[in-house]
């Protein structure tokens, strides 16, 4: 229930956005979001419900890409 | 997009390779999850299989549909049997209610319609001006804003049976009756994103257990089993925010001040649950006119229990759904007796679909 899932904005017109998810798009409300077009929004039943900060996930990502190859390295943690 | 990278299968084996080590130096650690999608993710990409023995991640209350009481359903049926159009996601139609469910009743020859969204509820109203639609508006913080929107401007032909509940709270009672040992939580993502980091701190300050808000990939999940390890090995009980892609500190205001608007919280009962204060939701005065309960003063009598389910103890973590005798065998996906082998974030019926 709780599944939402994310789509970049192409359009936008009133409250409602036209939204890609992966190819298929479809109109969603973005009601409770300041969202622009290019932006990657979390889709909840019809309803934008927060926008994705893409550099926010990069950024995560390489931390822990970081994080784990260097336990990979210590040869104390993984004899 | 990025978001393949947090499939990347590499990266999953040597977070999986380091909650080992860091397990090795623990004992038992109990982690509980609260989200249906959640269960999902962890049964799909078999992530209890890549956990040592000693880290175990329960299921919790986490699906909206499987916590709506039998009182809910049968409010759900006496207003299709008004005569009334009944609108509703489509996971609600099959949840059997005491004697029988929404699909019955559709059988029967009401209109019972499923929906997509609130707004092809509200959109039904409006061209059926001479119809009533209600709406069964269930679900948690994250689907609680749309209903809110849609709400304030609705004809007045649309109402709502509203069955929505509130996930800390919930919580919190599982912590408090203490039926269940939990380790460490992993916070819904997408509720999160509504309600943010805050609500959370006081629950982890009181019952000194970390918290770890989590996205929906399997290395959100894993990274938030690290992180969840490491707290729980130093001692530390914080709230952290692992789906920070998504998850802001103060939350999505201008869905929390929709929802503040048209909703007030209310004590109610959860499938499995007794009744936990403040953990509902009811419409604010303004809002009255639409409210299905009063509009069609709905009274339904004494519900009766679902005869050998075992949803309760599923949805309090107490049991994995092949632990109820009924699974796979008198209840299926096909011929479901309770609530969680219905709908698609239902614990047994992710367990029978993926495991079967
Ligand atoms: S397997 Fe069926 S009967 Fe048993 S707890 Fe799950 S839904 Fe209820």
């Amino acid at each position: 229930m709780c599944l939402a899932i994310p789509g970049r904005i192409l359009d936008i017109k009133d409250n409602e956005a036209s939204v890609d998810f992966g190819g298929v798009k479809r109109p969603v409300r973005i009601d409770l979001v300041d969202a622009k077009v290019g932006d990657y929004v979390i889709v909840h039943t019809g309803y934008a419900i927060e926008v994705l900060d893409e550099e926010e996930a990069l950024e995560s990502l390489k931390l822990w890409r970081q994080i784990l190859s260097k336990m990979d390295d210590d040869p104390k943690r993984f004899p | 997009m990025i978001l393949r990278d947090f499939r990347d299968r590499g990266l999953a084996l040597k977070a999986s390779k380091e909650i080992g080590d860091m397990a090795s130096t623990l004992g038992k650690v109990k982690i509980m999850h609260v989200c249906g999608t959640h269960e999902d993710t962890i049964t799909r990409f078999g992530i209890r299989s890549l956990l040592p023995e000693n880290v175990e991640v329960i299921s919790g209350p986490g699906c909206p549909v499987c916590v709506t009481t039998n009182r809910e359903i049968d409010e759900a049926i006496s207003l299709a049997q008004k005569g009334i159009t009944v609108t509703t996601f489509g996971d609600m139609l099959r949840v059997p209610g005491s004697r029988s469910s929404l699909a019955d009743s559709k059988a029967d020859g009401n209109d019972v319609r499923i929906v997509y969204s609130v707004t092809d509820a509200v959109e039904i109203a409006h061209k059926n001006p001479e119809k009533e639609v209600a709406h069964i508006a269930i679900g948690f913080e994250t689907t609680i804003p749309s209903n809110a929107v849609a709400l304030q401007d609705a004809p007045e032909n649309f109402s709502i049976l509203c069955c929505h509940r509130l996930i800390p709270p919930a919580m919190e009672l599982l912590l408090e009756s203490h039926e269940v040992r939990i380790d460490g939580f992993i916070d819904p993502g997408h509720v999160s994103a509504i309600i943010g980091v805050k609500p959370y701190r006081p629950l982890a300050e009181k019952y000194r257990i970390p918290h770890v808000i989590v996205g929906f990939e399997p290395l959100d999940v894993l990274f938030s089993i690290i992180m969840l390890l490491e707290m729980i090995k130093n001692h530390e009980c914080e709230v952290r925010n692992e789906y920070s892609r998504v998850v802001k500190e103060e939350g999505n205001q201008k869905a929390l001040s929709i929802m503040d608007a048209v909703f007030e919280p209310c004590d109610v009962d959860w499938r499995g649950f007794p009744v936990i204060p403040r953990s509902g939701l009811m419409l604010r005065e303004r809002f009255a006119e639409h409210d299905a309960r009063e509009r069609f003063e709905l009274r339904v009598e004494p519900t009766e229990d679902l005869r050998g389910c075992r949803c309760s103890d599923v949805l309090k973590g107490l049991i994995y759904p092949r632990e109820c005798p009924l699974f796979g065998k008198a209840c299926t996906p096909k011929k479901p007796v309770g609530p969680c082998m219905v709908s698609a974030e239902g614990a047994c019926s992710i367990m029978y679909r993926h495991t079967s």
